[in-house]
């Protein structure tokens, strides 16, 4: 099946406005959910604190996180996704500016599904935002949710 | 970014799925070199250097696995959970490319760590679109990991 | 404890000292900018004052000195505007030592005005900046800061003489300078760079020595203050509160509040204010111990007066008593001589009620020495009637819960045994007489009769059941003849109970014995059923029996007295139907089975379609198009066409494909039933369609708040192809209306979706849920006709229904139910 949510974990405000710039132009705005930390990303995606009364049956088709986060890290994001049966099997791509080898080494030990460096060029910021979209939302298929017995 | 020269695997039995492959991916305009092998178990040979591939350069691993589920010998589930499980391959993108989307594919693939999932469209067009997406963005958007240095 | 002078002065130096620290940030910051204004201006004044002289050079005396020495003649000393005016500002620098003024060039005729590498950046900006003239910059000239200004200066017509060609120029120039430097330059081209720059220590360190003296004064001008308002506030404030509050210690210290000395007043402020309220408050105080010693004194009195009034009243008392006691002597003898036995209880706690008195008669029924038991509880005199409904309305009544009660009771222990009636009823709080009067022998004659009609009444009742009478003393049984009939028996054996039971099923035996046992000693009916084994043929035979149980007067069990019904008849049908069960379970299960392997078989086709079967048609399609792409030239128009044919029909085969797959995936899903929201379902389904769909004009009418149990996945899979349905034929009209929602068909519920779209012929209404059946063209409303097979599945599978009601270009719409069988 496909997803139809994108869970974007950003805490640059200028990046979620180029993001939201791009997914405007091709149509995917409605698809786009923005959260501004860790924290708040684990509340979305298990339904507790302000987004205590979300349907978490439903989960986003693709989480684009950033590494550098307030309050809970990316990382310790990702650990916690990978650790829940809920949301073990979610795609999650980390977006990061980070140059850092062991980030990379990390990310990918504990499960990321795709690494991308955000371009620091606007074109290809924006090509490479438009390529994600399209890539996690159109192409990529997803496994049936898993339901708490 | 990543050097386009590098080179992705494709693991796939059915010649026609091959050339066709081969055929999207030139249109993509995707500069890799392709290496087709035709089973499971010569995927296997090709990371590991056994059977036909022995004495192959081991740590030149490719920058990219696509990979079919069903397969003679050894399928493609087997070959992910293999690649997962060594400490010089478990961190490889890998790509399922296959017809099916059944659920219990998916999930499993998921469960033993792929990093997507891509169904075959019967649509030429649509498997033309997909490839060209999927070479984008694995060899140009995509970081890879970096090689494990051998101990 | 802190004082009120570190509290007040503390805060108050703390924003002093950051106030000054203010003051003295803002007078640097202004004196920083005054420099900076005055190096600009002089900057400026010396740049204007260079510039000047060598336009007065130029333009006044190099003609005048022309003239007088002829073209061919070029005294640099006198004409030459950047000699003079170097050597102007070399006496000036003379002067003012580290003032720099000078012209510089990066191809200089005289070496002197080399430009410094600094100033090279400079000429390199003019020159790329053809429109700026002037820049001023902070600079470093042998480690010492200087603000310095530039002014860039461009090659004109009139320069062209003495720095074009070398050949129109005067003979002296060159003879001075040589014949190549400053020569061949063009118009326009950037000459050089007028520098002045100023040191900006010089200005910086006068305005510092500046600061600092006045800093210092206003800071030990600020010290004087600070200190000043100590000293005023010690004496002011401080000192005066300190005797104040001693003087209050020493009058709390002192015994006596009559002496106390007022304090001093000097001044009229709050201070003062405060001191004389404290004098008035003790002169209150000193009243207030006064007049409390008059009232003690008064309350005594009084006292004395209460204390007399109370010996007059306990004399009064005790004359009431003594009438009291003569009208209780009088009810005493009537109580002694009554026949009827009376006693007499008081409650002592909620049920503890105990014996207070007792008359003679009372000594007939509770024995020779009543009043051993008084102080005794009721339970103590009667034994029996612990834990009985008697003994409650004895408490009940003492209580006050109960008004006077008259009931009849038997009563038994091992000094009396027979019938009472009773009469209780209170004669104070929690004092009460009960009043019993014997009654046995009317009750025995009642309870005779009782017994003997029972009986009747059982042999009449037991018509078609076999009757026996069991007489427990003697252990005689008497059978009637349908008893020996049962029994295989001749009916002239003499029965007794060891006979009987010899012939109940070895299995049996014990437990009806026990429950005869039973019987007896509850005095209680018993039912029971057992086996026999039938004398005459030895068959088992079942019986169901009862046994009902006769006391004699005294609660001695007599008799037993029973029936028996042969139910071997009922029980072989019984046995017949459970052995029918057992093997229809059997065949349920055994199906089940078969039905998870067709299912796991089912589920490894549909594995293999999705594989197997997808690959080639892919494979046809590729080609197809490799075949127009690669051959488009060689082909004619008929076989392109062709081939777009076969790749249409190539991708609808795999559309099919795809949707079968997805019906025999609702026929495999396991079913998880829970309670589901559909309202919200249908909602969340419909923001969907009309995402997909933006062009649309979709209006969703959603009934809310509809809810039930299914499985929501399979739910969610059967709306989504009934809206989307509905909203593919809908799109003809301009708006589609789109409803969800619950009635009544026949009684029972019903959801339906209705739209306003193409509709459709009610014939075909049977045609409409099977797999690849389609009623509309496929070049109208696309589509492979397996969404409605597999709506139906999934109702079914829901234990539902689901049909349609329509009428071409009318509008559809389709009912489903949820689960009918419950």
């Amino acid at each position: 099946m496909k997803g139809t949510t994108i869970l974007l974990v950003e805490d640059t405000a200028d990046d979620e406005y180029l993001v939201k710039r791009v997914f405007t132009k091709i149509n995917l705005i409605n698809n786009l959910f923005v959260v501004r930390d860790g924290a708040e990303a684990l509340d979305y995606l298990f339904g507790t604190g302000a987004h205590a009364n979300r349907d978490t049956t439903q989960m986003p088709a693709v989480v684009f996180l950033d590494l550098k986060l307030p309050k809970i890290s990316g990382l310790e994001v990702l650990r916690r996704i990978r650790a829940d049966e809920r949301t073990k099997l979610l795609p999650v791509v980390i977006l990061s500016s980070s140059q850092e080898e062991q980030d990379l080494i990390q990310s990918y030990s504990l499960g990321a599904n795709s690494y991308v460096r955000k371009p620091v060029d606007f074109t290809e910021f924006t090509e490479a935002v438009q390529q994600l979209g399209f890539y996690w939302l159109l192409l990529n298929e997803l496994p049936l949710p898993r339901r708490r017995e | 970014m990543s050097d386009t020269s590098e080179t992705i695997l494709l693991v796939e039995d059915n010649p026609s799925d091959v050339a066709l492959t081969q055929r999207a991916l030139q249109r993509a305009s995707i500069a890799s070199k392709l290496v087709v092998v035709e089973d499971g178990q010569e995927a296997l040979d090709y990371l590991f250097g056994g059977g036909m591939h022995a004495g192959r350069d081991v740590s030149q691993l490719p920058a990219l696995i696509l990979l079919d589920l069903k397969m003679p010998k050894v399928d493609g589930l087997e070959v992910l959970r293999r690649i997962r499980a060594n400490k010089h391959t478990r961190r490889l993108p890998v790509i399922i490319l296959t017809s099916s989307k059944e659920e219990q594919d998916v999930a499993a693939a998921y469960d033993l760590g792929v990093n997507s999932y891509i169904r075959k469209q019967v649509d030429f067009v649509q498997f033309d679109t997909a490839m060209k997406l999927l070479g984008a963005y694995w060899q140009g958007l995509n970081e890879p990991p970096p090689k494990v240095r051998s101990q | 404890m802190r004082s009120i002078a570190m509290r007040f002065l503390l805060p108050f130096g703390i924003v002093a000292i950051l106030f000054s620290i203010f003051i003295f940030r803002e007078t640097y910051i202004t004196s920083q900018r005054h420099a900076n204004d005055l190096i600009g201006q002089q900057a400026a004044m010396a740049m204007e004052f260079n510039l000047a002289i060598r336009e007065y050079v130029a333009e006044t005396i190099h003609p005048a000195i022309q003239d007088i020495v002829g073209k061919k003649e070029f005294i640099p000393e006198m004409m030459s505007p950047m000699f003079v005016s170097r050597s102007v500002f070399e006496r000036v620098q003379k002067k003012f030592p580290g003032y720099v003024v000078r012209f510089v060039s990066d191809k200089p005729r005289n070496p002197v005005n080399q430009a410094t590498p600094e100033e090279l950046r400079i000429i390199d900006f003019f020159r790329r900046n053809p429109q700026a003239s002037q820049k001023t910059e902070q600079i470093q000239i042998n480690g010492q800061r200087y603000v310095a200004q530039f002014k860039v200066r461009r090659m004109k017509t009139d320069c062209m003489r003495c720095h074009g060609d070398p050949k129109d120029a005067p003979a002296a120039l060159v003879k001075q300078y040589g014949a190549t430097a400053g020569f061949y330059r063009q118009v326009g081209d950037v000459a050089g760079l007028d520098t002045v720059a100023i040191p900006v220590e010089t200005v910086a360190v006068a305005m510092a020595s500046e600061m600092s003296w006045k800093q210092m004064i206003m800071g030990l001008w600020l010290t004087f203050l600070f200190g000043l308002i100590i000293i005023v506030f010690h004496l002011v404030v401080s000192r005066r509160l300190q005797t104040m509050a001693r003087h209050i210690r020493e009058i709390a210290a002192k015994s006596e509040i009559s002496r106390m000395t007022p304090l001093e007043i000097q001044e009229h402020d709050e201070i003062d204010v405060l001191s004389v309220a404290f004098d008035k408050l003790f002169e209150q105080l000193r009243a207030m111990h006064a007049s409390l010693e008059q009232r003690v004194m008064e309350r005594t009195a009084d006292l004395a007066r209460a204390n007399e009034g109370l010996k007059q009243e306990i004399a009064d008392r005790q004359r009431a008593e003594e009438a009291l006691r003569q009208s209780e002597e009088k009810f005493r003898s009537i109580v002694e001589s009554s026949p009827a036995a009376m006693h007499f209880y008081r409650l002592e706690s909620d049920t503890r009620l105990v014996l207070t008195g007792t008359n003679p008669a009372a000594e007939r029924i509770i024995g020779s020495e009543p009043r051993s038991l008084i102080g005794k509880t009721i339970e103590d005199v009667f034994p029996n009637l612990r834990d009985t409904e008697v003994l409650e309305i004895h408490r009940k009544v003492a209580r006050g819960d109960l008004g006077p009660q008259a009931f009849e009771m038997p009563y038994k222990d091992e000094r009396v045994f027979g019938f009472y009636d009773v009469r209780v009823f209170r004669t104070g709080a929690g004092v009460i007489a009960s009043i019993l009067v014997d009654i046995t022998e009317r009750k025995q004659a009642e309870q005779e009769l009782r017994a003997y009609s029972h009986r009747l009444a059982l042999a009449t009742e037991a018509a078609v059941m076999g009757v026996w009478e069991w007489d427990v003393i003697s252990n005689a049984v008497t059978w009637d003849d349908r008893m020996f009939e049962m029994y295989g028996l001749l009916m002239a054996e003499p029965m007794t109970y060891p006979r009987w039971a010899e012939m109940i099923h070895a299995e049996d035996v014990t437990q009806v014995e026990r429950q005869m046992r039973r019987a007896v000693t509850e005095k209680k009916a018993g039912y029971f059923n057992f086996r026999i084994i039938r004398a005459s043929d030895g068959t088992v035979r079942h019986i169901q029996a009862a046994a009902s149980v006769i006391a004699d007067e005294k609660g001695q069990v007599t008799n037993v007295v029973g029936v028996n019904f042969d139910i071997t008849g009922r029980k072989l049908a019984e046995e017949e139907i459970r052995k029918l069960n057992t093997e229809l379970e059997q065949r349920v299960a055994d199906r089940t089975i078969q039905l998870a392997v067709a299912n796991r078989e089912l589920e490894s086709f549909a594995y293999s379609v999705s594989h197997d079967l997808t690959a080639p048609l892919r494979g046809i399609d590729g080609w197809s198009l490799a075949l127009l792409e690669d051959y488009h030239d060689k082909l004619d128009e008929r076989a392109r066409q062709h081939l777009s044919r076969i790749r249409a029909e190539t991708q609808r085969m795999g559309q099919l494909i795809d949707d079968l797959l997805k019906l025999s995936r609702v026929t495999r899903a396991e079913m998880r039933p829970n309670p589901m929201d559909l309202t919200g379902l249908a909602e969340n389904i419909a923001l969907r369609l009309q995402e997909d769909f933006p062009h649309r004009q979709l209006e969703f009418v959603i009934q809310p708040g509809l809810a039930d149990e299914g499985d929501e996945r399979l739910m969610r899979i059967a709306l989504t192809n009934l809206l989307g349905n509905a909203v593919k034929f809908t799109s003809k009209r301009p708006t589609a209306r789109i409803e969800f929602g619950m009635t009544y068909v026949k009684d029972r519920p019903a959801y339906f979706v209705r739209d306003n779209g193409a509709g459709f012929d009610m014939a075909f209404a049977k045609k409409l849920f099977g797999a690849f059946q389609r009623i509309h063209k496929a070049s109208e409303f696309p589509g492979t006709g397996i969404g409605l097979a597999t709506v139906q599945r999934i109702i079914q599978r829901h234990g539902g229904r689901i049909w349609a009601e329509a009428q071409v270009n009318q509008g559809a719409t389709f009912y489903f139910t949820l689960d009918e069988a419950s």
